[in-house]
């Protein structure tokens, strides 16, 4: 039965990607964002970025119908760190949890988070930006001296410092503190955007035809803004997942015993010699995503970047 | 007829990339004697400036000078020596100067620095003797108070001034050609007239050939003895500079000179060589010309020309050498019937 | 250059305080009083009443916010609940330490990054370089933590080479000669320097690379080579002098990502620093100490910062002539 269930996750996958590389490799002469999406697609390394998130998604969106146990069900605690074997695949961890499925669960949880939290933080990022951008003087100031403050303190140390006077955090909780910390490099992007923008002799037209403020951001200003902030909210993913984890680590992010890839790790820590497994496969989960994300990114600024150089 | 300084036969630098192969310097053949000027001309594109930075070997990936080219210095073949060798020779016997002096020189170092680098790289004079002639050749290139102006970065000089720096820099070590490519574009027009000047100064101080690579016939007309003409990467005209002006054969030539704008002519548009440059990575059939050629016939689209004799010391690669009763009619250019380059 | 510092100071000393403005605007808006007890653990009353002084808590928000600050500024950062001291005198102990660890993890970063990277440029294409390269990429990607652990791992517990955790060995340094002790601390210096630079240097590495590569396609360097200067000599000479400037505006992102590392890299380690003196906070929901460590590691960031700046003005006489 469950042999069956990871058939059909990996037929979807493979569907997903093949689809993709389709829509990737358009007809000569197309501009534009397919064109983008090709340039893309060039690249090995990105292709099997992208190929990688959909595994890592799907299989963690459908861990219910794919763990081989229950995740948090303590089984028996003869059972306590055993070495991976094939009824548990990842091991066990010191309450006798198969780590396995608490590693899909636990995938499940911290890609939603940072997806979600990266969102919050591209919205915000974008609106403090554009506003800065667009008003300039001393708005502009003293909002840029706001992110600058941010940005001096290491955003581990400030999450430790919200998480701590917060707690305990529900994952509604900690999705909003990750996003709201994650927003400053984003802002810096779109206000460089929208100043170099607001002068372009397309804007001073639009004005002198009488276009609203509103409207000339909408025209102008969003869409060229969508490439850079794209690359950098791709980028972000890879250093909030890492964030959520390491707060799940330090134990004020995922409370036990929901299982997030850094609480899975903690776990493990007072066990390192001896059952080292259970700190190594969560982590090497979170070092594949974050890899792919990377990748992802870098590939994406090099499509959109078009740029002849040939480094 | 004295032995040639340098002697350049069929040079081809040709730039592999996943486009193609661009054949930007396709069998250029020429001669200069020591003590003479002479100038290369053409459009962007002509591959004028690659065969410039060929002669140095500085061309660099994905470009490559073909084999089967011949560079000879004095009877020396240049593509054989080894690279150490060949670094040996720049900046030392031959010389090059840029058209751009802000981005020519490091930002970084002073300009005494930069010019005290040439004698140290090529021989062990110790860096006080080095720094005195850097200033030495700043007051011989004409900058004011050269003591204190060698102590200077590139960003506090004007362009003219950082022309001249570039001049004195490659002039060190008294080198028997200069190859200055396109020294006076980036500058205005009065400064332009004070560099061709201290060019033609040092020229008769030091006996030294140049090898002058401008877009401008003007620059060419006052400081040159010879005139190469170069479009699509082939030389299509090579004469006297009295000569060309005189008597331009190739209807390219006599393009260039028309576009020309002449102070008291009344013209009412500037007159305009239909189309554009062809790419190098495709270069038109027959005659690379005929497309934007008003004489072109039948003969032009199927057969390449070579270099015909015209006259004395003057070639054209054009075949109306051989059928000149084609110039009695002329005729739209196909260029400007389609509106499109080849 | 005078008026370059002053300037600097001046925006480091506004950044400051909007940081100092957030950690008051963070202990005041957290559910319950931070300055009362937690986890059922008594405040000696005159602590309590030295707290009440410092921090005017019978005032209105707008006088505690003006005596926030100025007890800040002279540097009474308030009295850590879980060690029952005053948190300056605690934090000049753990400081120096996080400050030796920054030192030479910055130290060891730079220096291999900026090789690694003018080596990855200098052979473009080849194996040296996109074999660095995917690897500098995948130990950017990962966790610090996890990293330190798997460190721990394989250096400390399966190949002995290095201690596992502290500063020096508890048993036996009371019996070591100076020079034993110098080499004990190095050798309890090397898995967490490494950890953490590890990281770092990937990311120079990367961006020295793209400084060499835009460098050594610039004009300039044409023309060294039509002097007849040698290749390697155009490299370390004209290129490298024009590729470092811009890697050292690196500094600015390097330090808070190095002190943030540090707390996970200090805590696995027991590196008695402050980023362990952080984590340590966490269990113990010690506020003074959580809020202290933002206000210490922006601090830090923004003279370092400071000091990068200047460094890259004297460096460049572009910069340095205005």
């Amino acid at each position: 039965m469950l042999v069956l269930r990871w058939a059909a996750a990996g037929t979807l996958i493979v569907a997903l990607c093949a689809a993709l590389w389709r829509a990737a490799h358009p007809p000569r002469g197309t501009t534009g964002a397919r064109a983008a999406l090709a340039r893309y697609a060039a690249h090995p390394s990105a292709v099997l970025a992208v190929a990688a998130l959909i595994t890592l998604y799907v299989l963690s969106a459908l861990a219910p119908l794919l763990a081989t146990h229950d995740p948090i069900a303590i089984l028996e605690r003869s059972m306590s760190n055993h070495a991976p074997s094939r009824a548990f695949l990842f091991g066990t961890d010191y309450a006798g949890r198969d780590v396995f499925s608490r590693v899909l669960y636990g995938a499940r949880i911290s890609l939603s988070v940072a997806l979600l939290a990266t969102s919050i933080a591209v919205v915000v990022g974008t609106l403090w930006g554009i506003t800065a951008g667009f008003c300039g003087g001393k708005l502009d100031a003293l909002m840029m001296r706001i992110v600058d403050a941010f940005l001096a303190i290491p955003r581990i140390v400030l999450l430790i410092a919200v998480g701590t006077l917060w707690a305990p955090l529900s994952i509604s909780a900690l999705i909003i503190v990750l996003g709201l910390t994650a927003w400053f490099e984003t802002s810096r992007l779109v206000r460089a955007e929208v100043l170099s923008i607001k002068d372009r002799e397309m804007v001073v037209a639009a004005r002198a035809l009488g276009a609203s403020d509103v409207a000339i951001v909408k025209r102008h200003v969003l869409p060229n803004v969508l490439t850079p902030v794209f690359v950098a909210a791709t980028l972000g993913v890879a250093s909030v997942i890492i964030n959520e984890a390491a707060l799940s680590f330090l134990g004020i992010g995922v409370a036990d015993p929901t299982p997030s890839l850094g609480n899975i790790i903690r776990d493990g820590t007072p066990y390192l010699a001896s059952a080292w497994w259970v700190a190594l496969f969560p982590g090497i989960t979170l070092v594949i995503t974050a890899l792919a994300y990377n990748l992802a990114g870098d590939g994406l600024r090099d499509a959109m970047d078009p740029r002849q150089v040939d480094r | 007829m004295t032995a040639p300084l340098l002697s350049v036969h069929d040079l081809r630098t040709y730039f592999r990339t996943s486009a193609g192969v661009a054949r930007a310097v396709d069998g250029v053949s020429f001669d200069i004697a020591p003590n003479e000027s002479v100038g290369v001309v053409g459009e962007s594109g002509c591959g004028k400036s690659v065969t410039s930075l060929s002669l140095l070997r500085l061309i660099q990936r994905p470009g490559s000078i073909e084999p089967g080219s011949r560079i000879e210095l004095e009877g020396t073949d240049l593509l054989s020596l080894d690279d150490e060798s060949m670094r040996k020779i720049r900046g030392n016997r031959i010389a090059m100067i840029f058209q751009e002096p802000m981005t020519a020189l490091n930002p970084v170092f002073t300009v005494g620095a930069q010019l005290a680098e040439v004698p140290r790289v090529h021989s062990d004079i110790s860096r006080r003797d080095a720094w005195a002639r850097a200033v030495e050749m700043l007051a011989v290139v004409g900058i004011p108070d050269p003591v204190e102006r060698a102590k200077s970065y590139p960003h506090q000089l004007s362009g003219g001034m950082r022309q001249r720096v570039m001049i004195g820099m490659a002039l060190m070590l008294s080198p028997a050609l200069l190859i200055a490519d396109e020294p006076t574009t980036a500058l205005d027009v009065t400064i332009q007239a004070q560099i061709l000047e201290l060019l033609a100064e040092m020229r008769a101080k030091t006996a030294m050939s140049v090898l002058l690579i401008t877009h401008d016939l003007g620059v060419v007309a006052e400081s040159t003895s010879r005139v190469i003409v170069m479009y699509a990467g082939e030389i299509v005209e090579q004469a006297g500079v009295r000569d060309l002006f005189a008597q331009p054969h190739h209807p390219y030539t006599e393009g260039l000179m028309a576009a020309m704008p002449r102070a008291g002519e009344k013209r009412e548009r500037l007159t305009v060589i239909p189309g554009t440059v062809p790419s190098p990575y495709d270069w038109p059939s027959g005659c690379r010309f005929h497309e934007r050629c008003p004489f072109a016939w039948e003969r032009c689209e199927s057969e390449h020309p070579p270099l015909y004799q015209i006259g004395s010391g003057h070639v054209s690669r054009c075949h109306l050498a051989v059928e000149p009763e084609r110039r009695a009619t002329p005729h739209e250019p196909r260029a400007a019937r389609t509106g499109v380059s080849a | 250059m005078w008026r370059l510092l002053a300037g600097r100071v001046l925006q480091g000393l506004a950044v400051v305080w909007v940081v100092v403005t957030l950690t008051f605007a963070l202990l005041h808006s957290a559910p319950g009083d931070p300055f009362s007890s937690q986890n059922g653990r008594r405040i000696d009353p005159a602590i309590r009443a030295h707290q009440r002084h410092v921090y005017c808590l019978d005032r209105p928000l707008a006088a505690q916010y003006v005596c926030y600050v100025r007890s800040v500024a002279s540097g009474d950062l308030g009295y850590s609940i879980s060690k029952q001291r005053p948190v300056r005198d605690i934090l000049i102990d753990y400081v120096p330490r996080t400050l030796e660890l920054m030192f030479f993890g910055l130290c060891a970063s730079f220096l291999i990054g900026i090789t690694l990277g003018v080596l990855q440029a200098r052979h473009r294409g080849t194996f040296v370089d996109w074999g660095s390269r995917g690897a500098s990429l995948l130990l950017y990607s990962m966790p610090d933590f996890w990293l330190a652990l798997m460190m721990a791992l394989v250096f400390a517990y399966w190949i002995p080479l290095f201690p596992i955790s502290g500063i020096e060995d508890v048993v036996a340094a009371p019996t070591f000669e100076w020079w034993q002790l110098a080499g004990d601390h190095l050798r309890h210096l090397v898995l967490p320097v490494a950890t953490l630079a590890l990281t770092t240097t990937a990311a120079i590495a990367r961006f020295q690379r793209a400084a060499v590569l835009d460098v050594i396609g610039l004009d300039f360097v044409v023309t060294a080579r039509a002097k007849g200067v040698p290749e390697g000599t155009i490299v370390r000479h004209h290129v490298l002098r024009n590729a470092l400037l811009p890697v050292i505006t690196l500094a600015g992102v390097t330090l808070p990502s190095l002190l943030g590392g540090a707390v996970l890299v200090e805590l696995i380690f027991s590196w008695p620093g402050m980023g362990y003196l952080t984590a340590m906070a966490v269990e113990s929901r010690d506020y003074a100490i959580v809020t202290s460590s933002v206000l210490i590691t922006s601090v830090l960031v923004v003279v370092g910062t400071i000091a990068a700046d200047m460094l890259y003005a004297l460096a460049d006489p572009r910069v340095r002539a205005q």
